[in-house]
């Protein structure tokens, strides 16, 4: 167990920068994720902690010793990959045994019938089955130990590539997307497996995934990640409730955020699609154009006189406990989504006019250039609550 | 009842649409590998009216006279030679150019060379270099002779050796080898144009082969602890190509039981049949002699050599090289 500390990493393949200036600091036993569209550099800050990739700039720190010279099987980190990396002609129990084969014996010892020759062989292999058997009880590996990788399905290879990082007791595990091979039940079954892996190892986690449920569902911390950098790093909830970029705001929540053109006064009132909002920001903007985003589960069916803007139902998505209304606003090109209860929604249907307000201190204000403003709400009036509005 | 009269004519369609595929499979495969082995157990003679059934006499003949038992040494040897040596080489040539970071594409070029060239005019210019006389490498090697150092180190009497003991030095005394006209040499040097031609094949096979193993195998290792590159050769490579080396395996054993070409322009089988391979004795048999029964029947022990090669291979394949 360690913390591990990331200072001003840079990576550049040729023209193209895929690492620009990543400042993380990852404390001992805390599940982090890494998360971020595909080609953001996600899986190149991972093998750069794990060694596999060098750095063109910066350093990594492993319990605040610099590893840029140790190499990969040094560090003492395990890695799962996205494809398993599975040695297709040895079974579990041996697919398992490599790590410790490869550092607890010596070239010899690993020869075919050295257990007969070399003095020592025979009780470190009864280590290792023991510590193999250790992990692959974890896991629930137990039945299929003889077995190949082929004769496995998707969710137990996922099983053997974690036996196999856990088998050494490594100080931090690396996860790169490992969950996105299963099918859809298999994935959420597979995350609860490792969340309850992370609190029974009290390791320290770095998991990467593109995928923000995922992400929420999981961490201890987020650290979003966008076309190389670190836009964001917090709690899931921070990161929901409070986002620092409007990518930010984009890419975590599903369905995704609604954003709105508005603009400021120069006295610092918020309006949206041209209409006053009693929203006002904390610091001048002057003149300038902005996005307000509000969540699809913080817009509310409200009475048309009150409602800030209205629109035609064009499709309705029922999840059975929840309703999400895909709505085209009234004068605009502007569509967005309403997430409702179910018993809410009872009788709206498609083209249906529906009309919609939001609490106020819910919305989100960003600038042009998609970074975080900070508002109040001047209004002093009904406090507005979730759906209904009232 | 009905059903039955139209699963009946749709059974009628499609014999006849599979019709033209089966009968030229049968004209053009089956057919000849059928003659072969009617021809086989006869006299025949092309130009012949007739012929008499002989039984398995040509067949005994194969096992038991002289000149086929010379076919069979011969074809054996060249093909225990050529295969593990060229396979071997195709490999670490594949190994080293696949580990190059530049010029892997120059190596590949040049080892792919004789693979391209028309084995014929490559036998013509080994023919020239091979000459006893005017030949370029007896030519180089009695310049050798003169050359004080090379002399030394080439037999070996810098390292205390008796020089006129050593093969170097015989050679500088009495004459070097005929190569191709002298019963010891021919056989292996018809080997060796066999390796240099077939290992540059092998390479590129075995080239294919490295591109299929997964980047994140060799990662994994890695973080496994695995340091040395003969560990991750043993424990990646080497399984990963397993499917690659049945195949290379398959291919050159076939291609070596086949030769033909070089011993057809170098050595027509001679010196006293040293390099009497099977292909040359059908053609010998066959054509030369008009012996048409008896080349059919080394024709078809030919066949059954090679089908019992595919068998295996299958039955490799299917057990222990193929993971998924
Ligand atoms: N070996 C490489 N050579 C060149 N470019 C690379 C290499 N590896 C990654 N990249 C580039 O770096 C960027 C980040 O890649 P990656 O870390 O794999 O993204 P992610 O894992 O977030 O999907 C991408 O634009 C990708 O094309
Ligand atoms: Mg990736």
């Amino acid at each position: 167990m360690a913390n591990l500390k990331l200072q001003a990493i840079t990576k550049r393949f040729g023209a193209t920068q895929a690492l620009k200036g990543i400042e993380l600091d990852i404390r001992d036993g805390e599940f982090l994720t890494l998360v971020g569209p595909s080609g953001c550099g996600k899986s190149t800050l991972l093998r750069i902690i794990a060694g596999l990739e060098e750095q063109s700039g910066g350093d990594v720190l492993i319990a605040d010793k610099r590893v840029s010279k140790v190499r990969p099987s040094e560090r003492d980190l395990a890695m799962v990959f996205q494809s398993y990396a599975l040695y297709p002609h040895l079974s579990v129990f041996d697919n398992i045994a490599v790590p410790l084969r490869m550092r607890w014996l010596s070239t010899w010892q690993r020869l075919p019938l050295a257990h007969w020759l070399v003095p020592g062989t025979r009780a470190q292999e009864r280590n290792i089955t023991g510590r193999v058997a250790e992990a692959s009880e974890i896991l629930g590996l137990q039945e299929l130990l003889n077995r190949k990788p082929a004769q496995l399905s998707g969710g137990q290879r996922q099983r053997v590539a974690v036996g196999r990082a856990i088998v050494r007791h490594p100080k931090v595990f690396l996860f790169d997307e490992p969950l996105s091979n299963l099918d859809a039940k298999l994935r959420v079954h597979m995350r609860t497996e490792i969340t309850q892996l992370h609190r029974r190892l009290r390791s320290t986690f770095i998991y990467v995934t593109h995928d923000q449920t995922e992400a929420m569902t999981m961490s201890d911390r987020i650290a979003v990640m966008m076309e190389g950098e670190l836009v964001q790093v917090g709690t899931p909830s921070e990161v929901y409730q409070n986002p620092r970029d409007v990518r930010v705001a984009e890419f975590i929540g599903s369905p995704k955020i609604n954003l709105f053109p508005g603009s400021v006064t120069s006295n610092g009132n918020v309006y949206l699609l041209g209409k006053e909002t009693a929203l006002c920001l904390e610091a001048p903007l002057a003149g300038e154009t902005i996005q307000i985003g509000i969540r699809p589960e913080h817009l509310c069916l409200a009475d048309p006189e009150r409602a800030i803007f209205s629109g035609v139902v064009q499709l309705i998505e029922n999840l059975g406990a929840e309703v999400f209304l895909h709505l085209h606003l009234d004068g605009g090109d502007q569509s967005v989504i309403v997430r409702l209860p179910h018993d809410l929604a009872a009788g709206i249907a498609v083209k249906h006019r529906v009309h919609l307000d939001f609490p106020r201190e819910r919305a989100l204000v960003f600038d042009l250039q998609g970074r975080r403003v900070d508002t109040e709400v001047a209004e002093v009036g009904p406090v507005r609550e979730a759906a209904p509005c009232g | 009842m009905g059903k039955n009269v139209v699963d009946r004519r749709h059974q009628g369609i499609a014999l006849l649409l599979s019709a033209p595929a089966i009968i030229l499979m049968l004209v053009i495969l089956i057919a000849p590998i059928a003659v072969a082995t009617v021809l086989s157990f006869t006299d025949y003679s092309l130009g012949n009216a007739g012929f008499e059934w002989v039984g398995g006499e040509n067949y005994t003949r194969i096992f038991t006279h002289s000149t086929y038992e010379k076919m069979l040494v011969a074809s054996l040897t060249y093909v225990l030679v050529v295969v593990p040596v060229s396979v071997l080489l195709g490999l670490g040539a594949a190994l080293l150019i696949n580990s190059l970071r530049h010029g892997g594409s120059i190596y590949k070029t040049i080892y792919f060379l004789p693979v391209m060239a028309t084995l014929l005019a490559m036998a013509i210019a080994w023919e020239f270099a091979l000459h006893p006389t005017i030949g370029l490498i007896n030519d180089t090697l009695s310049d050798g002779c003169d050359s004080g150092w090379v002399y030394r180190l080439a037999t070996g009497a810098w390292y205390g050796n008796d020089p006129s003991s050593s093969w170097y030095g015989q050679g500088c005394s009495q004459g070097f080898p005929l190569w191709l006209g002298d019963r010891d040499y021919a056989i292996r040097t018809i080997c060796f144009i066999g390796i240099w031609q077939a290992f540059g094949f092998n390479m590129v096979l075995y080239l294919a082969g490295l591109t299929s193993v997964p980047r994140e195998l060799h990662a994994a290792a890695e973080m496994d602890g695995v340091r040395s590159s003969w560990t991750r050769f043993w424990l990646i490579t080497w399984p990963m190509l397993g499917p690659t080396t049945v195949f290379v395996v398959t291919i050159t054993l076939i291609r070596s039981f086949q030769v033909f070409d070089t011993v057809e322009a170098l050595t027509h089988g001679g010196p006293v049949k040293s390099t009497f391979v099977m292909m040359y004795a059908i053609y010998e048999k066959a054509i030369q002699h008009n012996l048409v029964g008896m080349g059919a029947a080394i024709t078809v022990a030919f066949l059954v050599f090679v089908m019992l090669l595919t068998l295996a291979q299958r039955w490799l394949v299917e057990r222990r090289v193929h993971y998924a």
